[in-house]
């Protein structure tokens, strides 16, 4: 019972892992490579200029 | 922007239609040049061929920062969009206002204030409300473009002029700021000056005498 319940925590805690997983954020990527991959892909690029603080 | 806009299931699906990049302002000095970057957070959206479509500034909550660069993608609100139409509305105050800040936004300031004296000029009593605006934001644009002294006449004929605005209590900080900013970067004391070579070896009594010479001078 005890390891049937262990088991079972084990694949909740696992999928929900997954579920996270798969819910990402948005990837960001430096100046340069965005704006190759959005010409290759010919994508518009979204660029933020941010200031740490 | 970062807790919140970007976050936000809306703002992320837009990953299917653009590439997202970041850059730090304080590292990537040249890119800050380039792309005339004055206040943070600035977001730009650049075509695949590396032209500019428009730009924001500041906060934007989820909502409106999924509308505004939905309208920018298909050419609604952009500065071509609104000169376009500003040079087939020239008295409308409200579109020079918007094309105003466009400008500044791109730190592009002298056409912006060129922009808002217009609306002062043709808005000379107020009618629409928006000359205080119009004269704030144009003291704003000449302060960022580092033009202290005439931004501080500026803000000084809201304090005068419109002293029941929503500007004027701005208006009331931005003239000392102007008049501090204008006087540059603040003099270290004098002591930093004493070249290692010229001090005396009694340091507390030299100090106090070169002191002296150095503030008459």
């Amino acid at each position: 019972m005890r390891l049937k319940l262990l088991l079972a925590t084990g694949v909740l805690y696992g999928s929900s892992l997954t579920f996270a997983g798969d819910n990402k954020g948005i990837a960001w990527q430096d100046y340069a490579p965005a704006t190759a991959a959005a010409k290759k892909a010919n994508q518009p690029v979204l660029v933020d200029f941010w200031r740490p603080g | 922007m970062e807790e919140s806009t970007y976050v936000a299931p809306k703002v992320i699906r837009l990953q299917d239609q653009l590439v997202f990049a970041k850059v730090n302002g304080h590292e990537d000095t040249a890119l800050v040049r380039q792309y005339g970057i004055s206040g943070y957070p600035t977001i730009i959206l650049l075509a695949a061929t590396g032209e500019e479509i428009d730009r924001m500034w500041g906060y934007f909550p989820p909502d409106s920062f999924r509308q505004t660069v939905t309208d920018y993608l298909t050419g609604v609100g952009t500065l071509p969009a609104l000169e376009k139409q500003l040079a087939k509305e020239p008295e409308n105050i409200g579109l020079l206002m918007q094309v105003g800040e466009k400008y500044a936004s791109r730190s592009r300031f002298e056409k912006a204030v060129e922009l808002y004296k217009q609306v002062i000029a043709k808005d000379r009593e107020n009618k629409t409300g928006k000359v205080p605006e119009a004269i704030s934001n144009a003291g704003d644009a000449l302060s960022r473009g580092k033009k202290f002294m005439i931004a501080k006449k500026y803000f000084q004929t809201i304090v005068e002029k419109y002293p029941a605005s929503e500007q004027y209590n701005d208006a009331l900080l931005e003239i000392p700021h102007a008049l501090v900013a204008s006087s540059g970067p603040p003099r270290p004391w004098p002591s930093a000056h004493i070249p290692r070579s010229d001090t005396p070896r009694n340091p507390r009594i030299a100090d106090r005498a070169y002191r002296k010479r150095l503030l008459r001078r």
